[in-house]
C-alpha cells in the first residue's frame, strides 16, 4: 500500500550547511499495519512522517501510495491524496482555536469534491459521535481540554474516511489518562482496517503497534 | 464554492476584532476618497447660472446724495443699465436671499431649462435642479415673503420649468458685498423678476404678486458691456469709486470660487492625509493578519487544500467585507457632502471606489501569496 524506495532528505541548516535528515530510507507499509516510528530527537522521524503525509517532497528516492508514484505527481494530485487518503494527527493538535469543534472537523470536507453542506455536517457529527464528542460540536476549540482537543483532531483525521492515519507524537502533550484514551482510539481505528503510522518517543506505547521501526541519524532499522 | 462562502463568512464573525478594524479602515478610506472627488468637482466645475457674467460690471454704492440712475444717465454711451434689489423669501421652508432683477439682467444668466418652459404668467415659477428633486412641473410651491412693513405673507406658484442648474449663483459670489446689504428696488420697472438663491434651492419667478419691499439707500447697478462704450464704463467706474464699490463679474466669480475653495483646500489636505493613513494602515493590518494566521493556512494545507483553495476562501471573505464597507462609506460620503454641497453621485467616484476595492483585493492577495509561498508548512506545524 505504501512503499518508500531509497528516500533521502537533505536540507540547509541556519549556517547554510547541508544536513541529512533521511538517508536512503526504504520502507513498505501494509494495509493493516500499525507502525510506530521511534528514535532520538533529530533522527528524522517527523521528516519521514511529512514525506509519508505528502507535505514535503524527498530530495531523492521514490514514494508510492497504492502503486502510484507520489514524487511524479502535480501539486493538485498531491493535495487530492492528502485530502482523501491521509488523515493527520499532530502533537499540538493543529486546530483552529477560535472556530467551533464542528468547523474544525469539517475542514477536510471543504476541499473534498462532491460533498454537499448538509452531507458534510452529517459526516462531521458521525465522526464526533464515534469519539464521544458530539455534545461538544458547537463549543470553541480553545474551551476544550488537551484530551478533548486531540479527540477533535482525530475526528478531523477520520472524517473523510482516509486509509492512512499519520500521527506525530499524538500523546506528547497529554496526561497518562488521556494518553490511554487516545491510544485506545487509535487502536480502534486500526482495527477498523486503517493503516496507522505513529511517531513516538514513549516506549510504553510500543505495545499497541504491530511493527516498530527505529530511526537513528536518518537511517531506518526494524525492531 | 458554497462551502467556501459559508466558511469565509464565518471567518469574518470569528475574527470579529480584525473584521471591525478592517471595516472601519475601509469605511474611512472610501469616505475620504469620495469626499475628495466630490469636493474636487465642486471647486473645478459648477452648474451655477451666474457663470456667464464674467464681462458684466456691477456697481454698488450707498451715497445718500447721489441717485445712481442720475449718475448713469449723466455718462454718455452707457446705453443699458439695470438695477438689482434684494429681499428675503422662504421657499420650501428654506430662507433664500432673493434678488430683484429686470428682464434684461435675467438674459445674462446662464439658465438652462431641463424640463418645462420659461415663465409666462405671474403665478408661475422656475425652480433649480436641487429643488427639482422634490417638485416637478405642474406642482405648487409655497413662498413666504415680507412686505415693506415686515408683515409675513404667503403666495403660491405653479412650477412651469426645472433648470438643469444646481444653483443660481455661488453662495459666496456676492458674499457680504451684496446679499447682506439692502438694495433699492427699481419701482419704475414694471417687468421685474425675483431670483431666490440658497444652497440647496433656488427659483425664478415674476415679482408681480409680491408686495413691494421697502426701499433702501443702497443700490447695485448692472451694466451691459456689449451695449455700452468701454471707455464710458471705465469713466463711470472711476467716478463712482469714491461712493461705493465697483465689481467686475470675472472678479466676483473668481472671488466666489476662491471663497468656496478656501475651506475645501483645508479639508482636502486633511482628507488626503486620512485617506493615505487609512489605506496604509489597512494594508499593514492585512499583512499582519495574514502572517498571524499562517498556522491556519498550514492546517488547511495538510487537510488537502491547494493554495488556490486558500486564496478563494480569502477572496470571498475580502469581497464581502470590502463591498459592504465601500457601499456604506461611499453612500455616507455623498450623504454628508449633499447636506452642504448638494452634489450628485459621480460616476468618477463610483469608478474610484471600484478601483480601490480591486487594488485592495489584489494587494491583499499578493501579501497572502508571499506568506503562503515563503512559509514552509512543516516548519509552521512544528512551531505551533
Amino acid at each position: 500500500m505504501i512503499q518508500l524506495k531509497q528516500i533521502s532528505m537533505l536540507y540547509d541548516d541556519s549556517a547554510k550547511r547541508k544536513v541529512t535528515a533521511l538517508n536512503n530510507v526504504s520502507l513498505q507499509i501494509g494495509k493493516s499495519d500499525f507502525i510506530m516510528i521511534t528514535g532520538p530527537s533529530g533522527s528524522g522521524k517527523s521528516t519521514l512522517l511529512q514525506i509519508l503525509g505528502c507535505i514535503s517532497k524527498p530530495t531523492s528516492g521514490q514514494y508510492f501510495i497504492d502503486g502510484h508514484n507520489v514524487c511524479g505527481m502535480s501539486d493538485r494530485e498531491i493535495a487530492k491524496i492528502r485530502n482523501s487518503k491521509i488523515g493527520f494527527i499532530l502533537q499540538n493538535f493543529g486546530l483552529m482555536p477560535y472556530r467551533s469543534v464542528l468547523d474544525n472537523v469539517q475542514i477536510p470536507l471543504l476541499f473534498s469534491k462532491n460533498r454537499s453542506i448538509s452531507g458534510s455536517v452529517d459526516k462531521c457529527r458521525n465522526s464526533l459521535k464515534k469519539l464521544g464528542m458530539e455534545q461538544l460540536a458547537k463549543r470553541k476549540v480553545w474551551e476544550l481540554s488537551g484530551g478533548e482537543k486531540q479527540r477533535v483532531a482525530i475526528a478531523r483525521a477520520i472524517v473523510n474516511e482516509p486509509h492512512i492515519i499519520l500521527a506525530d507524537e499524538p500523546t506528547g502533550s497529554l496526561d497518562p489518562a488521556n494518553k490511554e484514551v487516545i491510544m485506545q482510539i487509535l487502536s480502534d481505528i486500526h482495527e477498523e482496517g486503517r493503516t496507522v503510522v505513529m511517531v513516538t518517543h514513549d516506549m510504553s506505547l510500543l505495545s499497541y503497534a504491530t511493527r516498530v521501526v527505529r530511526l537513528n541519524g536518518g537511517t531506518l532499522s526494524e525492531e | 464554492m458554497l462551502k467556501y462562502i459559508f466558511f469565509s463568512l464565518k471567518s469574518l464573525k470569528i475574527t470579529l476584532r480584525s473584521t471591525v478594524i478592517s471595516f472601519i479602515l475601509i469605511l474611512i478610506t472610501m469616505l475620504m476618497f469620495n469626499s475628495l472627488i466630490v469636493l474636487g468637482q465642486d471647486s473645478t466645475k459648477t452648474s451655477s447660472a451666474f457663470l456667464n457674467m464674467e464681462d458684466v460690471i456691477f456697481l454698488s454704492f450707498s451715497h445718500p446724495k447721489y441717485d445712481p440712475d442720475d449718475l448713469c444717465k449723466s455718462v454718455p454711451n452707457i446705453k443699458a443699465y439695470h438695477k438689482i434689489s434684494s429681499n428675503l423669501t422662504d421657499i420650501d421652508t428654506t430662507m433664500c436671499a432673493s434678488l430683484y432683477y429686470d428682464k434684461y439682467v435675467l438674459q445674462h444668466f446662464n439658465f438652462d431649462l431641463k424640463n418645462g418652459r420659461m415663465i409666462k404668467d405671474s403665478n408661475e415659477i422656475i425652480i433649480t435642479s436641487a429643488l427639482g428633486k422634490k417638485y416637478k412641473v405642474g406642482d405648487t410651491v409655497s413662498i413666504m415673503y415680507y412686505t415693506e412693513y415686515q408683515e409675513q405673507k404667503f403666495t403660491e406658484k405653479t412650477v412651469c420649468g426645472v433648470l438643469s442648474n444646481d444653483i443660481v449663483f455661488y453662495s459666496s459670489s456676492f458674499g457680504s458685498e451684496i446679499t447682506a446689504s439692502e438694495f433699492r428696488v427699481n419701482l419704475d420697472d414694471p417687468d421685474r423678476f425675483i431670483i431666490g438663491n440658497n444652497e440647496g434651492c433656488g427659483f425664478i419667478t415674476s415679482d408681480e404678486c409680491f408686495e413691494n419691499p421697502f426701499e433702501t439707500d443702497r443700490s447695485i447697478i448692472f451694466i451691459e458691456p456689449e451695449r455700452s462704450d468701454e471707455k464710458s464704463i471705465s469713466d463711470l467706474c472711476t467716478a463712482l469709486q469714491e461712493f461705493g464699490c465697483v465689481y467686475k463679474g470675472a472678479d466676483l466669480i473668481k472671488n466666489a470660487k476662491n471663497n468656496e475653495t478656501k475651506n475645501i483646500k483645508d479639508y482636502r489636505t486633511i482628507m488626503i492625509a486620512l485617506a493615505i493613513l487609512s489605506s496604509v494602515t489597512l494594508f499593514g493590518h492585512y499583512i499582519i493578519d495574514v502572517y498571524r494566521r499562517r498556522n491556519e493556512f498550514a492546517i488547511m494545507y495538510i487537510c488537502g487544500a491547494e493554495n488556490k483553495n486558500i486564496y478563494a476562501i480569502e477572496i470571498v471573505k475580502m469581497i464581502a467585507l470590502v463591498l459592504t464597507a465601500s457601499i456604506i462609506g461611499t453612500s455616507l460620503a455623498y450623504l454628508l457632502i449633499q447636506k452642504t454641497q448638494h452634489m450628485t453621485l459621480s460616476p468618477v467616484g463610483i469608478s474610484i471606489s471600484c478601483g480601490f476595492m480591486l487594488v485592495y483585493i489584489l494587494f491583499s492577495m499578493l501579501a497572502l501569496y508571499l506568506v503562503t509561498k515563503k512559509e514552509d508548512i512543516s516548519e509552521v506545524m512544528k512551531g505551533e
